[in-house]
């Protein structure tokens, strides 16, 4: 899908564009005491209880830290979902855009990019994240 | 504090009962544990009740049926440690002299989950800008990094599940009866890769009920060898849950008590999914991480060998209605310290440990000992 085809940021105070259109980096707090970072963002450290946080940004790149594949149930598509690992200790859940014999090996380098959650009964088409192995980027 | 002596225990078989109340749950595991401790309910002077997903007040609506003596009643939900919550709550009432008898009592019924979360439009936002997040992809996830970390081949996994339910087969009220073999596990439906269907807790109705009360009650009733609580710690869990909360609980549990982790005979666990035994007996201290699967592959962790794990079957087969499951983890550890437990019986057993996380981050640990 095209990036002007693309539907809404299904919550914009969650992500942006790194950029341009193929990327996004995840809008989350650091805390000024700790250094703890926190997505989404959220005005109390969940580490330190301080409130001292600001306002930053977590990748596009990251690290893959796990995943699963939950086989499809029905006529449905299996679902692969995992986690990353942002610099600063963050990790992540989210979507992996990859086909369930693709996933990117844990450890390995991935990066932010939009991935589009189709229309389903009442739920309106939208774009949210998803990770992916770096070298697929933009590919 | 007061020396605190569990008197009498009793159970439900769990399993789907979509007919049957939840309260009929709790009567017949408080009656059956009020008979083991050769109690009557009027003897009961405080109860704690442990629920999961039956509405409100589920305690005062059990003591209803059983008769409105009028003692306090206290409800705790706090997920799949409802029950060792409920348990914890009881052991104060007498530790810390607000009576003499107290009663724990948990009943679940989740055959018919479907609750949990909020359920405001931003959470479900939330959901499914994350994707599906079940308690089986999370913790398929944690296998997913042990393997990284340790090299485990998931078949190991699958083992934890052919020991367990193994066990379950040994224990008349497991709501899973069947022994099944490595190759059986991993036939099983894929939940959550690596995880198959036999390798996850089934979902479940049921009670479990613990009688508690003073040194001084249970030399006079006289009725069973003394089964003491020398611990009860809870952690909650911190960000990352770094130290992991059952390596806090558990280091808590093991100074009140005064052993260490070469003192237990046994160890009933959260095993929700069978990879949770790896990490935990790693938190628990019972060995380094990557020693944990020769445990399970050597029989070290099996009845008959040298501390056995979930000797009842633990979640994945006597099943977990989440409200009683911490109470059927003290019904199945006090049969085995007063020597009770019939074919799944430790020679011997004198210490018992028994750990229960509940979503959201809590960990309860208790120690018994006889």
């Amino acid at each position: 899908m095209s990036p002007d085809q693309r539907p809404d940021l299904i919550i914009a105070e969650w992500m942006e564009y790194a950029g341009g259109s193929e990327l996004l980096r995840l809008l989350a707090s650091r805390c000024e005491d700790c250094e703890t970072r926190v997505f989404p963002r959220a005005a109390t450290c969940p580490s330190c209880s301080g409130r001292n946080t600001v306002d930053t940004a977590l990748g596009p790149d990251a690290e893959f830290y796990s995943f699963t594949v939950m086989p499809a149930r029905g006529d449905g598509e299996p679902t692969v979902v995992g986690q990353a690992r942002f610099e600063g200790g963050a990790v992540v859940r989210g979507y992996i855009d990859a086909d369930e014999d693709a996933i990117p090996s844990i450890g390995e380098a991935v990066e932010v990019v939009p991935f589009v959650l189709p229309a389903a009964g009442d739920l309106e088409a939208a774009t949210t994240f998803a990770f992916r192995r770096k070298e697929q980027a933009g590919a | 504090m007061r020396e605190v002596a569990v008197i009498g225990v009793g159970m439900t078989r769990f399993g789907q009962y979509p007919d049957q109340p939840y309260a009929e749950h709790g009567v017949e595991a408080t009656r059956s544990a009020l008979e083991d401790a050769g109690l009557e309910w009027n003897d009961i002077q405080y109860m704690y009740c442990g629920a999961v997903n039956v509405g409100m007040t589920p305690g005062n609506r059990v003591a209803a049926e059983l008769g409105a003596t009028g003692i306090p009643v206290v409800n705790v939900e706090n997920a799949s440690a409802s029950g060792s919550t409920a348990f914890r709550e009881a052991y104060f009432a007498i530790a810390d002299e607000r009576c003499d008898i107290a009663i724990a009592v948990g009943v679940g019924k989740m055959g018919r989950i479907g609750g949990g979360g909020g359920g405001s439009r931003a959470e479900q936002l939330a959901a499914r800008a994350t994707g599906p997040a079940p308690p089986v992809a999370t913790f398929a996830m944690r296998a997913h990094r042990w393997m990284a970390k340790y090299g485990t081949d998931p078949k190991v996994f699958a083992q934890v599940a052919v020991k367990n339910h193994y066990h379950g087969s040994l224990n008349p009220y497991a709501q899973f009866q069947d022994v099944f073999t490595l190759e059986d596990v991993l036939a099983s439906r894929v939940i959550a890769d690596p995880l198959h269907m036999l390798e996850c807790c089934p979902t479940g109705d049921g009670g479990a009920a613990a009688i508690v009360a003073t040194p001084a009650v249970a030399a006079r009733l006289g009725r069973h060898p003394a089964v003491r609580v020398t611990a009860s710690a809870f952690a909650g869990i911190r960000h990352e849950d770094e130290p992991p909360m059952t390596v806090t609980a558990s280091r808590d549990a093991y100074e009140q008590a005064g052993v260490g982790p070469d003192d237990l005979d046994m160890v009933q666990l959260h095993d929700a999914f069978s990879i949770e035994e790896l990490e935990y007996y790693a938190e628990l201290g019972i060995c380094e991480p990557e020693e944990a699967e020769r445990l399970v592959i050597d029989g070290d962790t099996a009845l008959g060998g040298r501390i056995p794990f979930n000797t009842d079957g633990g979640l994945i087969s006597r099943g977990h209605p989440l409200g009683p499951t911490g109470l059927a983890q003290v019904w199945e550890t006090t049969l085995q310290l007063r020597g009770d437990a019939g074919p799944r019986q430790i020679e011997g057993a004198n210490t018992g440990l028994l750990q229960m996380i509940g979503a959201g981050g809590v960990c309860l640990v208790h120690i018994l000992q006889r």
